[in-house]
């Protein structure tokens, strides 16, 4: 079945393709980071160490 | 009582972050065991001197420190590495950390926090509330 | 078989005035039928029949427009890609790619392309085509990680001493403060070479012209790349056989043209390798050689000097580009390279030995 031209659908494509050339990366704080550790570390342990 | 002299292994290819790391290290009272300005010695390092602590960056020559992280904690699980570097992405960070890595500490970060997350990570047990 | 229209782009009729991105329509040998004004203004002088009957390709000038879709280069095309996805059976429209072309006059237009099929409006299979220029996000993004990541590094360095410098009491240490200057200057010098980059880009560099040493340069590269060299255990060779010639140039443009081609080299070397500088007197001007034993793959040598082009991480990459733009634009010299297994890479700079005088 050929495929109709879908205007919205370029559009959408553009505005996706907008996003990805336009992303940058997230970057952490250190604190953010700091966070993430004790996520991790809290897993490990089973809870929250006293 | 006798307060253990931890031994470290820095890797970072700036001489200037090799001297601050050397700096912060002595001044804790740990040893400085070796220096590798690349991914590779630091690897080789590692392996010769199995140090109680490596503070390494990421952006390395040769061989990156998230690639000798995973080598690292594949031959030695219960290695003590900690990153210092400048790259703050949260893919890279999630990386390290699901490496295993137990800190992650960004060069930015004021000096006297930095001293404080290497004692942490050098001796968890003897910090106090010593979460990672 | 009647003139394709927009009328009869059903419902896209609308679209030529609405867009703003550049949209075409090409039929199957990949030669265009329509553009809509803001591709005709972008490209065609703002007349919309110029670019009907050309390819993509030569209508932006590719360097290799002359088979459009068939020189080697083409293969990474996303541009070529698309449109073959789309024509070798895919219904649906093709996923956005990155289209990068070199153009002959060392431009370079970055597009991210979607492609997709239409109504059979009785001229033959037909597709539509938008363009979306990413060059300026792209440009600013190379400059801006290469800036941020190079120069936060150096920044944060010299702030962990500055810590020390304050924590310690006494006089302070003097390999600290040594250390604090070197890296204060290498902030000013990262500066400097990213600012020289753009000011190139946009016509207004001003050079700087006296006798230079080609030996000097040689020297002065080598010394500035010493820790990078050392961390690989490279071993770094200068083969001069210049002698006492000297040329008219500027001394910091041809630093950092040499710099540029020395650090690639360092940062393509596997541990151990030999760099090799060299400069030599030929055919009435200077040649500076920088050689390294990697070979190139194919792919890369077809993009080696294009601008957002990087085989390393984020926040590198611009250097070789840098070194043409600055070494044959400004420089008037000529910028080369050969790569094989024989040799490996060797980048060659030929320079006059004189600049024509400025009117």
């Amino acid at each position: 079945m050929s495929e109709k031209f879908d205007f919205r659908k370029l559009m959408l494509e553009i505005v996706e393709d907008e996003k990805t050339s336009k992303a940058r990366p997230v970057l952490l704080t250190q604190k953010e980071i700091t966070l993430l550790l004790q996520k991790r570390s809290e897993k490990q342990t089973g809870g929250n160490q006293s | 009582m006798i307060k253990k002299a931890y031994r470290v292994v820095l890797a970072d290819d700036e001489v200037h972050i090799r001297y601050l790391v050397r700096s912060i290290i002595r001044t804790e009272g740990y040893e400085v065991a070796g220096e590798a300005n690349n991914g590779e010695d630091a690897l080789d390092l590692y392996r010769l001197h199995r140090p109680d602590l490596l503070l390494m960056d990421i952006n390395l020559p040769l061989k990156t420190g998230s690639e000798v992280l995973a080598e690292i904690m594949q031959e030695f699980p219960d290695a003590r590495v900690v990153m210092l570097t400048m790259v703050a992405d949260v893919d890279t960070v999630r990386k390290c950390i699901d490496l295993g890595a137990v800190k992650y500490i960004l060069k930015s970060t004021p000096l006297d926090d930095i001293r404080r997350m290497v004692r942490e990570a050098i001796d968890p047990e003897a910090t106090k509330g010593g979460v990672s | 078989m009647k003139d394709l229209t927009w009328d009869d782009i059903v419902p896209v009729s609308g679209l030529a005035g609405v867009a703003s991105d550049r949209v075409f329509v090409f039929g199957s040998q990949g030669r265009i039928l329509l553009v809509n004004q803001a591709f005709a203004d972008a490209f065609c002088k703002g007349d919309v029949s110029l670019a009907c009957g050309q390819t993509l390709g030569e209508v932006l000038n590719c360097r290799h427009a002359g088979v459009c879709g068939g020189a080697t280069a083409c293969a990474g095309c996303g541009w070529s890609q698309s449109a073959d996805a789309c024509k070798n059976g895919g219904a649906g429209a093709s996923a956005p790619r990155e289209c990068r072309i070199l153009t002959h006059a060392h431009a370079a237009f970055d597009f991210s392309v979607s492609v997709l099929p239409l109504n059979d409006c009785g001229c033959g299979p037909v597709w539509l085509c938008g363009l979306r220029d990413i060059s300026a996000q792209k440009r600013l993004r190379v400059l801006e990680r290469a800036f941020f990541h190079d120069v936060t590094n150096l920044a944060a360095g010299v702030r962990g001493l500055m810590d020390l410098v304050s924590d310690a009491e006494g006089v302070p240490d003097k390999e600290v403060m040594g250390l604090i200057r070197e890296n204060a200057d290498k902030v000013v010098c990262e500066i400097q070479r990213l600012r020289t980059l753009r000011v190139a880009e946009n016509g207004d560099l001003e050079l700087c012209l006296r006798a230079v040493s080609p030996s000097g340069i040689l020297c002065e590269a080598v010394a500035q790349l010493k820790d990078e060299a050392d961390a690989r255990h490279l071993v770094v060779t200068v083969n001069d056989d210049a002698g006492d010639v000297q040329l008219v140039s500027d001394h910091e443009v041809l630093l950092l043209v040499v710099g540029d081609l020395l650090r690639n080299a360092i940062e393509a070397s596997a541990r151990g390798d030999r760099v090799t500088l060299s400069c030599d007197v030929e055919n009435g001007g200077v040649v500076f050689r920088v050689r390294n034993p990697v070979v190139l793959s194919a792919d890369v040598q077809n993009h080696v000097f294009e601008r957002s082009f990087t085989t390393r991480g984020a926040g590198k990459g611009v250097g070789s580009y840098r070194a043409k733009l600055l070494g044959e634009n400004y420089l008037k010299g000529r910028l080369s390279f050969v790569s094989r297994e024989q040799d490996g890479t060797v980048f060659s700079l030929a320079l006059p030995l004189g600049m024509p005088s400025p009117e």
